[in-house]
């Protein structure tokens, strides 16, 4: 099913089940609105504070170590790219995170981010480990959550990554011409 | 809308099409505009910060997919286009696909086209990758390969004294990469010719077979504006040129079908020993049939993540071997099946649907080539040392022994089963020939039916050219300059940094 049958169908769904949602609309877009402030108090330029707490509740329940500023670091980081996105389909983005955040509605639980962190790790291995089926695009918030954890250079440090100013071959061309000299040396004498 | 703006070349698009049609034309004395959506982003404005450059300079942030999200259409958004984003891997296009193109009414005679490598290849300075760049895990593809009765072979790129930094997809800080946007653009620029960048074309006018002008909007600020030429060219990429012709009502019927891909994912391979793949040029060691290819990618964290197979903890507990992971992209070129198009959404709600759609399913046959294609790849990671291979199979255990892959086509059915799928390399869209009715584009490289629209990129092609594209896009690029200008090729060219660079060495002797 494509992207654009899937979002017609949500508005469709959305249309008919109008009599349930329209009285409350007005509560919704005030918490709406709230969480966008509470988001921009926090630091985030893009992010609502619930998306940006479904970032963290993600990258918790599937991520190993914390980077060195917690999992906080994870949604500020997404946000830093998002905020500088320019694209018409912007809005996907948003889209994709509000329905992993409430995915688990479908199955009449809380919502992602209120989730136990037992509860939210089974959620996440059982519906959105997947590449097929209704939870696909929701799923894809794992590459989202990956770039804004790997993007920390403390993790990337941590997996044994070197940036390039730590290499033989980033420094300036005397000091790597002696290096490699030195290398060469230990290799002959070992 | 503020006044029209004159010239007399206007080119849309700034990537490998785009930029040598602008040089061209622009040292032929030449009034050029070119007309560029994405930023001018300078190599002292890069950074090795990936999400930063990945949201800056790829379109829609690196997350354009197809229509049902499950393959990722990676192009370049910013001046040189997707050149910019590019491992600036150098392959003349194989002479059957030459003649396939011939066959379908697209001809580029030999000489002619040989002539245009030329040119191209010295302005880029393609040559083979030295040893020196190579990164400590080429060693053991190369072993794999040779362990399982396969030549390994080495790559042509495009650089000039090349640090070796291995952050070659998010735009080259050191400006050693030969990209459009370090060689054809200032070239062209040189000569007079004017970048407006951040600007997006929306329409193009016409009437009666011809071209009025361009409806263009300054991205920023939503200023709108026309510009008017003699002669339009359009090179804006695969995706990009069918949307705007869509767009434009030109040849809506044909606009956008027979788009093709190189299509892949990657394999990665962990070694019991680190093999620091990241410490180097990112791809070295490449394995190429008819059918599929095989190219080392080695990347840095972020980007590593994202091609890395896992789900949850297990992604972590293989991130956390970074050091021992050789990786593998798997290509396979696609029949021209794929279609670029304007959805109900664009109609209904344009405000959310300002964009061209993707509709792409891989073939059977086409599955049965990735399944080849990941099936060697794995064999010559285990036979060069790795003790677990992991491929982008949804629900696949790590592939320990060669009998495990026995077990692939279970695994692989369709394209819904692989993790991380994309294409870099989208062709096709404004295919050429000489059928009227078929074709968008003539063998001239004018739109079928209009005397001043032309078209230079990779969506003239009738089908994949199987190999990585940016040479083969500038040196059709150079023939449809000769032909849109109607200038004669100078033998060689004396002009960019390549030039510079010989003739200081020469100075210096």
């Amino acid at each position: 099913m494509s992207l654009n049958t899937r979002v017609g169908l949500l508005l469709l769904a959305l249309l008919v089940s109008s009599p349930v949602w329209l009285p409350l609309l007005p509560f919704v877009l005030f918490w709406l609105s709230r969480e966008r402030r509470l988001g921009r108090a926090e630091g985030f330029r893009t992010l609502p504070r619930f998306l940006a707490r479904s970032i963290e509740g993600y990258a918790e329940a599937t991520l190993g170590t914390p980077p060195a500023g917690g999992f906080a670091t994870v949604a500020r980081n997404v946000d830093g790219y998002l905020v500088r996105v320019r694209s018409p389909r912007h809005w996907r983005t948003t889209m994709m995170l509000a329905l992993l955040e409430f995915s688990p509605w479908t199955r009449l639980q809380p919502r992602l981010s209120r989730l136990p962190l037992a509860a939210r790790r089974r959620w996440i291995a059982e519906r959105l480990s997947t590449t097929r089926g209704l939870f696909a695009v929701p799923s894809l918030v794992r590459q989202l959550v990956r770039m804004g954890y790997y993007a920390d250079p403390s993790v990337g440090r941590s997996c044994g990554f070197r940036p390039m100013r730590e290499r033989v071959r980033g420094l300036p061309s005397r000091a790597r011409t002696a290096t490699y000299a030195a290398l060469a040396r230990r290799k002959v004498a070992g | 809308m503020s006044a029209d703006r004159r010239t007399e070349i206007a080119v849309v698009g700034s990537g490998a099409g785009g930029s040598v049609v602008a040089y061209h034309l622009a040292a032929a004395g030449r009034a050029v505009t070119v007309i560029e959506r994405g930023p001018f982003v300078r190599a002292s404005e890069m950074t090795h910060d990936e999400p930063a450059m990945i949201a800056r300079l790829y379109k829609d942030g690196g997350a354009q997919t197809n229509n049902e999200a499950d393959m990722f259409v990676l192009q370049g958004n910013c001046v040189g286009g997707s050149t910019v984003l590019t491992n600036a891997v150098c392959f003349r296009m194989p002479e059957d696909v030459r003649q396939s193109f011939g066959a379908h009414g697209f001809a580029l005679p030999p000489d002619r086209l040989a002539a245009a490598y030329r040119r191209v290849e010295s302005v880029l300075n393609v040559s083979l990758l030295p040893e020196d760049l190579h990164n400590p895990a080429t060693r053991r593809l190369e072993n794999g390969f040779r362990a399982i009765g396969r030549e390994p072979g080495r790559f042509q790129k495009a650089m000039l004294h090349c640090v070796g930094c291995g952050f070659c997809n998010i735009g080259c800080r050191y400006g050693r990469k030969m990209d459009a946007a370090q060689t054809w653009i200032p070239m062209a620029m040189a000569h007079g010719a004017r970048i407006d960048a951040g600007i997006e074309v929306r329409r193009i006018e016409h009437s009666r077979g011809r071209v009025r002008g361009l409806r263009c909007r300054e991205v920023a600020t939503g200023k709108e504006f026309v510009l008017r030429a003699e002669r339009y060219v359009l090179a804006g990429g695969a995706i990009n040129t069918p949307e705007l012709l869509l767009r434009s009502g030109i040849h809506p019927s044909r606009a956008g079908k027979r788009t093709s891909f190189n299509a892949g994912a990657v394999a990665f391979g962990e070694f019991p020993e680190e093999v620091d793949g990241f410490d180097g040029d990112q791809m070295c060691v490449h394995y190429i049939e008819p059918r599929f290819g095989l190219e080392q990618i080695q990347n840095p964290p972020v980007s590593m993540a994202l091609t890395l197979p896992g789900w949850g903890t297990d992604h972590a507990e293989r991130m956390a071997n970074y050091r021992r992971l050789a990786a593998l992209g798997v290509l396979v070129p696609t029949r021209p099946t794929g279609e670029v198009f304007l959805g109900v959404g664009h109609r209904l709600l344009k405000r959310f649907f300002d964009h061209s759609d993707i509709r792409f399913r891989m073939g059977a046959d086409e599955v049965a080539a990735f399944r080849d294609g990941l099936a060697t790849a794995a064999a010559a990671m285990l036979a060069g040392g790795a003790t677990r291979v992991f491929l982008p199979l949804a629900g696949v255990p790590p592939v320990t022994r060669f009998a495990d892959l026995d077990e692939l086509p279970r695994f692989l059915r369709d394209q819904k089963d692989l993790v991380g799928f994309g294409s870099s390399h989208p062709q096709g869209g404004a295919a050429a020939g000489n059928d009227a009715r078929r074709d968008v584009v003539d063998p001239e490289f004018r739109v079928h039916g209009f005397e001043n629209l032309f078209v230079s990129d990779a969506s003239l092609f009738p089908h994949s050219i199987r190999v990585n594209p940016m040479l083969s896009v500038m040196a059709v690029a150079d023939c449809a300059a000769e032909v849109i200008g109607g200038i004669s090729m100078p033998d060689a060219i004396a002009d960019g940094p390549v030039a510079n660079a010989r003739r200081a060495a020469v100075a210096a002797q």
